[in-house]
């Protein structure tokens, strides 16, 4: 059985949350941790078993990121890459990428990302007005 | 230190148009915490927002540049514990542009690797470097590099081109002093 994980933000690193019951991966808030290739260890290697363990099964990936840096950015463009390959191989995925409405630095940095996708599905929604 | 020379070095930063700077050893927290107060003061002064993320971003990768790669370096003996010396001046021009200039030694083996990169993204584009941007995260990470390697183009990106450097050889030839500047305007149109 693939455990749950939820881990808390903090001030320069996001909130990860992944459910295999729901089906459910979020991550969420900032990034810039001293070390992101560690700190997104640990969470991307169950979430790529899971992946790895099924190909007809429908799973969403919510981001909903304030800022992230370069180093996460590979991070993050490495995910889409296992994101595609799993759609690839027949799981239905939805990505969904969440920015403020007047942030098009992080639209157009989805925009970019989501060009790895093909087989999965990838919508920009943008957080109601304050 | 007498009250007076630290005054002179105070007025001397404001007529720069400086108002945030740090020269000493940083890490990690340091950077935390420099980000938190940076951000608090943009919210203050109501600058754009889009004007403070690239402003926030910039300072980021550029304190992070330091904290990886400074080479003027202390460690324990065991290597566990390490920092690195940097200058990081954040401010605003007379004419309004924000500028995040850092400044910190290099070694003399990286300053052509470091030169030459700079100078391949030069002319770019916002657009054009958004997509070098992509292709240099989809490679394998380089041997040299701690992170991603694509710091210095997400700050030519979010500069939107507005960027310059200057390499100058320590007294001794050794190492060489790395300065990187990236400007911001405030106005920057969308595109």
């Amino acid at each position: 059985v693939i455990q749950p994980i939820h881990i808390s933000a903090t001030q320069r690193t996001p909130e990860v949350v992944f459910d295999p019951t729901q089906r459910t991966v979020l991550i969420r808030g900032e990034s810039y941790p001293e070390d992101p290739f560690e700190f997104y260890a640990q969470p991307l290697d169950a979430i790529y078993s899971f992946l790895g363990g099924r190909h007809d099964g429908q799973i969403v990936f919510e981001f909903d990121l304030v800022y992230f840096n370069s180093s996460s950015a590979k991070v993050l463009i490495d995910l889409f890459c296992r994101i595609e390959m799993s759609a690839q191989e027949g799981n239905q995925i939805f990505v969904r990428w969440l920015c403020e409405q007047d942030d098009d630095n992080m639209q157009e940095l989805g925009t970019e990302f989501a060009q790895e996708l093909s087989h999965a599905e990838f919508r920009i929604d943008l957080h109601a007005a304050d | 230190v007498r009250a007076a020379d630290l005054l002179d070095i105070k007025s001397s930063l404001e007529q720069h148009g400086i108002v945030f700077s740090y020269c000493g050893y940083l890490n990690d927290e340091i950077l935390t915490g420099i980000g938190q107060a940076l951000r608090t003061k943009l919210a203050l002064q109501n600058t754009d927002k889009r004007l403070s993320r690239a402003v926030f971003s910039s300072m980021v990768e550029q304190v992070q540049n330091v904290i990886r790669y400074s080479a003027q370096v202390e460690s324990s003996a065991d290597g566990q514990a390490e920092i690195r010396y940097g200058f990081l001046a954040v401010g605003q021009h007379a004419n309004g542009k924000y500028f995040v200039t850092c400044c910190n030694l290099i070694k003399q083996e990286d300053v052509q690797r470091i030169g030459e990169m700079l100078d391949s993204i030069r002319e770019l584009n916002r657009r054009e470097l958004t997509e070098l941007m992509r292709a240099q995260l989809l490679r394998n990470r380089p041997e040299f590099s701690k992170g991603a390697g694509a710091g210095f183009i997400a700050i030519a990106r979010e500069s939107d081109g507005d960027w310059s450097y200057e390499i100058t050889p320590t007294e001794d030839k050794e190492k060489a002093y790395f300065c990187l500047q990236a400007q911001f305007q405030s106005n920057r149109g969308t595109e």
